[in-house]
This record gives C-alpha cells, structure tokens and sequence, in this order.
C-alpha cells in the first residue's frame, strides 16, 4: 500500500475528456512532478486530489482510507493554486491566519503557528504588509505559508512558478525543494515546463490529453521516453523529427536512410527489428544529441548550410539546412562559420532514437 | 518648439471649455445663493452686496411673505432634508445588498442566467413618466403613498440593476481559486461569500452604493408624483421654490447648495475606495 494512490480517474466536461482512467502512487515525503502542456488536465486533476471537483469515476486512497466522496475541508491536504490565494485586502498575517481562524483556534495559538510557518519560510517580514507590495516570489512564498499553516499531509503545488521570470523561478525551485526536504510533506506538483517538472521531482508523470503517458525518474522519463509525443514534449528544444527507411543488413545490425541525408548503421535487437518489419520508421533525434563535426567528414557526418543562429548562454543553437531539410542542434563548442556558410555535423546512432510509425512507441535496441 | 507651445496651449483652451461648460451653472448657482433679492435676475456673476439671507429663507421661510409677496408658502427645508436622507439612504443599502447577492448567483452560479439578468435593466429603459402612473394607482390603493417606505421600495427596485451590473464585474474579477482555497480549508459556502468575496469587493459596494445613492438623491419625478406632505424629499421641495409660491432663485440656489454636500461629504469620505475600485487593489 502507497501512501497516496490513485486508481481509475476519469472526468468528463460535456463531451470532453479531462481525464481518461488516471493511475498512480505517490510515496510519502516525495516530490511528484505531474508535467504536461496547458490543457493537458493538470488542474482538473489537482483539484479531484483536493475534493474540489468529484470523478466521474475511480477512487482516490489515502492512508488506504478512500477519500474520494469525502469534502474537501475533511481531506487536509493543502493546494497552492497558480492564481495564489493571497486575499488583496489583508495583510501577509492575516492571509496565514485565515484557515487557522476558520478552524477557530485560539488567538495565541494562531499567532504562534504563524509565526512559526513564517520563521520557516523566511517570510517575517511579509506578515504586516499588504499584498499589493508582494514581489511574485514573494506571493508565492506566503501562499505556501498558507498552505503550510494547518500541516496538510498532502501539498498540492499548481503551477506555483509559473507567472515568475527565469531567474526567480529556479531560486525558487530549488528553495522548494530544500524546504520539502526539511519538512518531508509530502508534495504533488504539476506544470507545463517539462524541465521544471524533472527538476523538482523525485518522480514525474507525464500527462498528455488528459492520461498519464509515463511514470519515472527524472532520468526515466528524458532519456526514455516511451513514445514519440513524450519525446517531443521533454525535449526542449524541439525534438528533430525525420522520416526513415530501414533495412537489415546484418544480423542484429540495420541500416537507417534519413530523409537522404544520412544513412546510418544501427545494433538492434531481434524483437526491436521484429517490430519494424515494414521498412518504415520515424527518427527522433535531440537537438543536444547533435555536434559540430571537426576534421574531414567520416561515417555519421551530415554536411549542411548553416541557416541561423541563436546564442543560449554558453551554447548556442543552429538551425542547419541539409537537402532542404531543417536539423536543428545544439553547439557546446566556440562555434565559428557564419550563416550561410558550410557546416559539418555529427550524431551518434545511438542516440537517436527510433519511434513505430503507426504506434509511435519508441523502439529500444 | 512653438509648434509644441501652440499644441500645449490649443489643449488648455480645450481643458478650459469643457471644465467651464461643466462648472459654470454650478458656479452660477453658488453665486447666486450669495445674492440679494434684486439681483437674482441680473447677469453678473459675484453678488454687489453678498448676504446669507437666501440660506435663513431656506430654513424660515415665513419671512418670505411681506419681503417680495409671495402668496403661498413652502415649509422648512429641515422635513424634507431627513426624509431624503432617510429615503435615499435605506433604499441605497437595501439595493446594494440585494444587488451583491443577485451578482454573486450570477457570477458564480450563472443564475438567473444571463437572459434575465439583462432585464433588470428594464426599468432603466423605459421613460420613469410611462410607468408612475401606474405606480400611483398601485400605491393609492396600498395605501403607500406620501409614505417612506413607498419610495424606498421604488426607488431600491430601480437602481437594484446598478447594484448587480456593478458588483457583478467586481465578483467575476474574484478569482473561483480564491473561494476554493478557503473551502479546502473547512470555511463553508456561507463563510466564503462573507469572509472572502464580500470583504474583497468592498470597494465595489462603495461604489454602486455612492452611484445609487447619487442617482436616488437627485431622483424628482417619482417623488413628485407619490408624495405630498410627510415624505417630501429635496429635489420636491426645491423645485417648490419656482412655481406656486413665485419665483424665488435665491433660496433655491441656497437649497442647492445644502442639497450638494451630503453627497459631496459622501464622496470625500469613500474617495480612497473609489481609487482602490479601478485598480482592484492587487497585483499580478
């Protein structure tokens, strides 16, 4: 028995699927990253864990208690929404306070809780200030604090990052994180960013149109990914998507003609070529999976006119243009043609990764 | 350069109009309360001899008789000033409050549905003088004419829809996120729409109330036509001053003047929600 599980949730609104037979665990005291892009269910989602809108079906257990008919205010688990719940018209205290007021605590003992939540999220100095002068980072700290007042044991985060900038949000993530592993709450976290997901998360869950497309580490999950739509969504930047033709040569070994632009030789296994009998395959290949290539061209080089540039920090990425087709790839090293110049690229075969055509299941050797 | 100074100025004189177009009927009327009785005909702005004579006549009209021969008489204005005040201000808290619940089922529950929502502004459409008679007839036989409690009832019927529209934006401006954190925190519905929505929109009950409250004090057909001697209010009771008892602009200037500052004190008081209502108060 698993501390949260979830078993069969299924939601619909009007003739839309939400959610389509959700399952899975969470484990006490982790951090459980839900990742998917906007509309995926995230929200809908969080809010059947918190009571605010009841399944259509499946049940929810925890403690291997079934909490799914029970109200929201009996479950205690607290949620940060991604619009957080800081009223504007009172101040940081009273915000913290208010469900320890609706629960109807005693005046000092309130005061003393605050007071704690607040020494532990370095937030005293937010509790006699209005909202209106709360930073984003700020907003998002006492909301937690909010959360954090009436000891849930489980904290829903919904998007708690989402309308702060680059910078703000990784302090932010990684002064989470520290936190969990303080108070080892337990925490349910969803967003959009795949990379924050896997970054916060002991686990992540990918969610995409409304199922659970994959459940793993951090690692699991990106360098794994079970199909090509999960793939595509944890590659940042985009994944290059090619068509291929591919055919055995040897025992184990197949050849694998890219678009024309590169034939390559790959080991796979029986069963991985069983699954590719017809001669058909789509090639996913990671930006980051893609280098410059130094010295005259060998097997696995493509050479292309390099088309644009754009400099990330220390890298930068190039879009390449090889038989009028794009390949975009992401260059570590000082890079120093100039658009429009001739460039040379290597990728190593096992790196890509090959996806069915018709199932889009990834297909490891 | 001059092209800027001339733009600058060009702007200024627009300013200037439009402020005068606006003020200078209510200067007009200031004035006028500060002059003597042979020159309340004359065009000239400031009084040759000021005297607060208009604003005595306001309260003791009695000398109004023998001093220009007037034939009738109008009362003090001290009757018709506490029943406006009572009228205006019962009618304006009792829309107010049935406006932010009405506006909290159709923000939040979509009731009564947007169809009749929309036609609580009939009142508003039609013309006050095609449905008074009406009203009379009602009241007459109610027995609620000349009465306060009349015209409260009428006058919070037809301003309610102000309420509604108004708050309605301020409610739908809540986020739903806000209700549920404190649901998930054990507050009940009831607790959520009093502890979080109603002290949240404050400044929206502030606002429909002072843009009743305006409307209803300055209302003078119904008032007219539903009362007579007990629940008189002061549009009525000014408009007395020009007509039967002859034409006395002076203390009806006066009378403007008193009329003004309980909604001017009003705005000076709630003026910090009037600011906080446009801009909501937060931050995003």
């Amino acid at each position: 028995m698993e501390y949260l599980e979830i078993k069969n949730i299924s939601k619909k609104f009007g003739e839309k699927i939400a959610l389509n037979n959700i399952s899975f665990e969470v484990k006490e005291g982790e951090i459980f990253a839900i990742a998917g892009p906007p509309g995926a269910g995230k929200t809908t989602l969080l809010k059947i864990l918190a009571g605010l809108i009841t399944p259509d079906e499946g049940s929810i257990l925890l403690e291997g208690k079934d909490i799914t008919n029970l109200p929201p205010s009996q479950r205690n688990i607290g949620m940060v929404f991604e619009i957080p719940p800081i009223y504007p018209d009172r101040t940081g205290f009273e915000n913290i306070a208010f469900p320890l007021k609706i629960q109807k605590l005693p005046k000092d003992q309130i005061e003393k809780k605050v007071h704690e939540v607040a020494e532990l999220l370095g937030i005293k100095h937010l509790l006699n200030r209005q909202p209106s002068t709360y930073s984003g980072g700020e907003y998002q700290r006492v909301a937690l604090a909010r959360a954090l007042v009436r000891n849930p044991k489980i904290l829903l985060l919904d998007e708690p990052l989402r309308n702060l900038d680059a910078k703000i949000q990784e302090n932010m993530r990684s002064w989470l994180k520290k936190l969990q592993r303080e108070l080892k709450t337990t925490v349910i976290y969803s967003t959009h960013d795949p990379i924050d997901a896997m970054a916060i998360g002991d686990r992540v869950s990918i969610l995409l149109h409304g199922n659970i497309r994959q459940t793993g580490t951090p690692p699991e999950v990106y360098l794994r990914p079970q199909s090509i739509d999960i793939a595509e969504y944890v590659s940042i930047p985009a994944l290059n998507i090619f068509r291929g033709a591919i055919k055995e040569i040897d025992k184990e070994v197949v050849e694998i003609d890219i678009e024309g632009i590169l034939k390559i030789k790959k080991k796979l296994s029986k069963t991985a070529i069983e699954k590719l009998r017809k001669g058909e395959v789509i090639v996913g290949i990671k930006p980051r999976d893609i280098d410059l290539h130094m010295g005259p061209p060998s097997e696995n080089t493509i050479v292309g006119k390099l088309v644009l540039t754009q400099t990330i920090g220390s890298e930068t990425l190039i879009s390449v243009e090889v038989n009028s087709i794009l390949l975009r790839a992401i260059v570590k090293k000082k890079l120093t043609s100039t658009e429009e110049s001739k460039i040379m690229l290597t990728l190593n075969p096992e790196k890509i990764y090959l996806f069915h055509p018709d199932t889009g299941e990834t297909i490891y050797s | 350069m001059t092209k800027r100074i001339i733009s600058k100025f060009l702007r200024y004189i627009v300013i200037i109009a439009f402020l005068a177009w606006i003020l200078i009927p209510v200067l007009w009327m200031f004035t006028l309360a500060f002059k003597s009785y042979p020159e309340w005909r004359v065009a000239y702005f400031f009084p040759k001899e000021p005297t607060i004579m208009n604003f005595i006549l306001v309260f003791e009209p009695k000398q109004i008789i023998g001093m220009m021969g007037a034939t009738a008489l109008v009362d003090p204005v001290t009757l018709p000033f506490i029943n406006s005040l009572l009228v205006v201000g019962a009618s304006t808290v009792l829309a107010v409050i049935i406006g932010f619940f009405t506006a909290y089922g159709a923000s939040r529950y979509n009731s009564p549905g947007p169809f009749s929502l929309f036609f609580t502004l009939l009142t508003r459409m039609l013309p006050p003088a095609t449905f008074v008679t009406p009203i009379m007839v009602y009241y007459a036989n109610l027995k609620l004419l000349d009465s306060h409690l009349g015209l409260i009832m009428l006058y919070s019927a037809v301003t309610v829809t102000y309420g509604i529209w108004i708050l309605k934006g301020f409610i739908d401006q809540v986020p739903v996120e806000w209700e549920q954190a404190a649901l998930l925190e054990g507050a009940t519905h009831i607790q959520v729409v009093f502890k979080v929505t109603l002290p949240i929109v404050k400044s929206g009950l502030v606002v429909s109330g002072l843009f009743i409250f305006l409307l209803n004090w300055a209302e003078l057909l119904f008032a007219l036509v539903l009362t007579n001697v007990q629940a008189v209010t002061l549009p009525v009771h000014i408009s007395k001053y020009v007509g039967a008892v002859g034409q006395l602009y002076g203390p009806q200037a006066a009378l403007g003047i008193l009329s003004s500052l309980i909604p001017v004190v009003i705005g000076y008081l709630i003026q910090k929600h009037l600011v906080t209502a446009f801009t909501f108060g937060m931050v995003r």
